[in-house]
């Protein structure tokens, strides 16, 4: 069962990978990675709640998604490109209010080709808070250092046991 | 007093003006298509921040009529410019001078189109002037 599945997933990707790379970056339809070429009834219409699907030949990193997201924010015609920084806040320091933040996630999602939900958007505050989401949303992780968990784990496995032991 | 429910159905339907200015193609004048993109988005614009500091709630279940209206007679009609209505043509200009019975008020309030709410010119009453709001 699971070699069968691995045949067909190299069968279809290596039916899928060239077409992949004719297909601008930014196609209007949004097909997943692994698609039933043969099914041609199916409707490549955009769907609204889709998983956010990496392209197989986009290799999405951490400057890139930063300085996409800063071309859209200088792109905003409300925003100064002098005064934005990472951490330049939108209410205080730029001055923009909820719609201008409503007209930067539409950017942002026609940008990134996802959706983001509302109850996301009321979170962003700065330029790093838009860049973390994204970050999250495509499994970018180089810039976070990674947390230890060995030697603090065992200081608090030892603690709980000594805990544990006393009573 | 704004509450959670009507401030994200106006952003909801603010981000759905946003989303059809970037989408939007002219029918009738397939050269246009750049202008009423950008008309669209001014007209958003300009308009949601003029009426931002509305806070009567059925002023504001209103505006909010209008926005959806024009956005779906847009959409139908592929023309992004409201359509003016004028007076009934039964009805005279106003006039201060001649007493108005309160079934002509109605009827006026009736004739006028919802689309063009945000268009519309309060006459300056000068004896009944309302209390200013904070």
């Amino acid at each position: 069962m699971l070699s069968s599945t691995f045949r067909f997933l190299t069968r279809t990707s290596t039916f899928v990978r060239p077409m992949m790379t004719t297909l601008a970056r930014r196609s209007l339809s949004f097909k997943p990675t692994l698609v039933n070429l043969n099914d041609k009834h199916r409707q490549s219409a955009m769907i609204i709640n889709h998983i956010p699907v990496r392209q197989s030949h986009v290799h999405y990193t951490y400057p890139m998604i930063e300085s996409r997201v800063m071309l859209v924010l200088r792109l905003f015609d409300k925003i100064d490109g002098d005064a934005l920084q990472l951490d330049s806040k939108f209410a205080q320091d730029l001055g923009l209010d909820s719609l201008d933040i409503v007209e930067i996630t539409a950017a942002l999602e026609d940008e990134f080709w996802t959706e983001i939900p509302d109850v996301d958007s009321d979170h962003f505050l700065t330029p790093r808070h838009i860049i973390q989401y994204l970050c999250d949303k495509y499994d970018v992780y180089e810039h976070v250092e990674p947390v230890s968990a060995g030697k603090e784990y065992m200081e608090e496995a030892k603690a709980a046991a000594e805990r544990a032991h006393h009573h | 007093m704004t509450n959670n429910l009507t401030r994200s159905r106006v952003l909801q339907l603010y981000k759905r003006l946003i989303k059809l200015s970037h989408t939007w193609q002219a029918v009738d004048h397939p050269a246009k298509t750049a202008e009423e993109r950008l008309y669209i988005r001014n007209e958003t614009r300009s308009l949601f921040r003029k009426n931002k500091h509305v806070e009567n709630a059925n002023e504001l279940e209103e505006h909010i009529r209008e926005g959806e209206a024009r956005v779906e007679l847009a959409c139908h009609y592929k023309n992004p410019y409201p359509r003016l209505v004028n007076l009934p043509t039964y009805s005279l200009p106003p006039s201060h001078n001649r007493i108005r019975y309160k079934s002509e008020y109605e009827v006026e309030d009736m004739s006028r189109p919802i689309y063009l709410k945000s268009y519309e010119i309060k006459e300056e009453t000068s004896d009944n002037e309302e209390p200013s709001k904070t």
